[in-house]
């Protein structure tokens, strides 16, 4: 009984952030079906960790570490990797309609630049984009604040390069 | 376009994510969220269990060293399989304890956590590159293991030939491992015959693992 008031509330929690996992899931994998099981992935590995949550950190820093942690792990896994996931035909989160949520060019080319970007700066841009604090993002990453804000301006100098090249 | 437009249409999108973006309720129930085995947990105690079984074989080889100390050919055999034994479980230790340290799975913050997850790696693949020297030493072994199992001297019960046939292989066998050994331990492998040759030792994880502890590194540095 406990236990489903337990997956009740983590179900609430995943309702509420799917938009953080989809993101992270988008910037690290390309391949659809590859994205499928990273989604999974991410939930096993947030639904492992919910009953050791430590409630001094923010909920956003919790699921963000994690998230990105599974998704490089994920990334970096080669391809003869044995899946801690099971098979599943339909996506855990998706965009329920693809027309309403088209993706704008630039977006797409946003994307499409972050990709270049290395697995750690990859991470730094989807937390910047997202609008969190440099302090936030330190505590997510583990660097110092000031170093965020360096990487930052430069990760922002380089976009702003690659979209005038078009 | 500049970056603050950037932003904007990011937040924009976000806004569309709101909407549009869907959890499928229905099938993250129908998962075992807990059926998913925990990889690191069973690596954990299969090492426990090996660096158990090496703790033993040290404790042993320590008496038997003791108690065959006046017949040398038993004593430094036994030395020098207890050398790699504790060298094995040495290594052991390390792994163990950065097996520890990701217990908690993967909340700690990023940086450092995909720095012991490499660091695992590379102590893995040099576990692996460590055993491989011991190789040579099959003389050793055998005299070793036939005193341990048999209670039988193969080294003065044997032919002088047939030593000096093993020890040959023996020697020849060191140009060949500490070559793979040399080739294990670079950063970079360039012949393509060579990367071909290693590709199931580890050397692939291991040159992978210290590329991104490089990128770890520049990314922690404040510059």
């Amino acid at each position: 009984m406990q236990q489903q008031a337990q997956k009740d509330q983590f179900i609430y929690l995943i309702q509420q952030n799917k938009k953080l996992i989809f993101k992270v899931c988008n910037a690290y994998c390309h391949n659809p079906e590859d994205r499928k099981d990273l989604v999974q992935e991410i939930i096993i590995h947030l639904w492992q960790s919910f009953h050791k949550y430590d409630n001094r950190f923010k909920l956003s820093t919790w699921m963000y570490r994690i998230a990105i942690n599974t998704a490089i792990s994920h990334y970096r896994a080669s391809s003869k990797k044995q899946k801690v996931t099971v098979s599943i035909h339909d996506s855990l989160i998706d965009i329920a309609d693809e027309t309403n949520v088209e993706l704008d060019e630039n977006i797409k080319l946003l994307y499409h630049f972050i990709n270049q970007f290395n697995d750690l700066n990859k991470a730094l841009m989807i937390l910047y984009l997202d609008n969190n604090s440099y302090k936030d993002i330190a505590e997510i990453l583990g660097i110092s604040e000031t170093n965020v804000a360096t990487k930052v301006n430069r990760l922002k100098l380089q976009l702003k390069q690659q979209f005038k090249k078009l | 376009m500049e970056l603050d437009e950037l932003k904007d249409m990011w937040s924009d999108y976000d806004k569309k994510l709101d909407k549009s973006l869907k959890l499928n309720i229905q099938l993250l129930r129908k998962i075992n969220l807990d059926k998913a085995k925990n990889k690191l947990r069973k690596l954990m105690i299969f090492k426990l269990m090996e660096m158990f079984i090496l703790a033993g074989i040290i404790i042993f080889l320590v008496s038997f060293i003791a108690d065959n100390i006046t017949s040398p050919q038993f004593s430094i055999s036994a030395g020098i399989f207890a050398f790699f034994a504790l060298m094995g479980f040495i290594s052991n230790v390390k792994q163990v304890a950065i097996m520890m340290q990701l217990q908690g799975g993967y909340t700690e913050a990023v940086a450092p956590l995909q720095r012991k997850i490499e660091l695992l790696k590379l102590l893995i693949v040099k576990y692996v590159k460590y055993a491989l020297l011991s190789i040579p030493f099959f003389p050793i072994w055998m005299i070793l293991i036939t005193k341990i199992l048999f209670n039988y001297d193969i080294y003065s019960n044997s032919m002088r030939n047939w030593w000096l046939a093993n020890i040959c292989v023996s020697i020849a066998l060191i140009p060949l491992v500490w070559w793979v050994f040399k080739q294990l331990s670079k950063n970079e492998i360039s012949r393509f015959w060579v990367k071909n040759f290693l590709e199931g030792s580890g050397w692939k994880q291991a040159e992978a693992a210290r590329a991104f502890l490089t990128e770890i590194d520049d990314f922690e540095r404040d510059i």
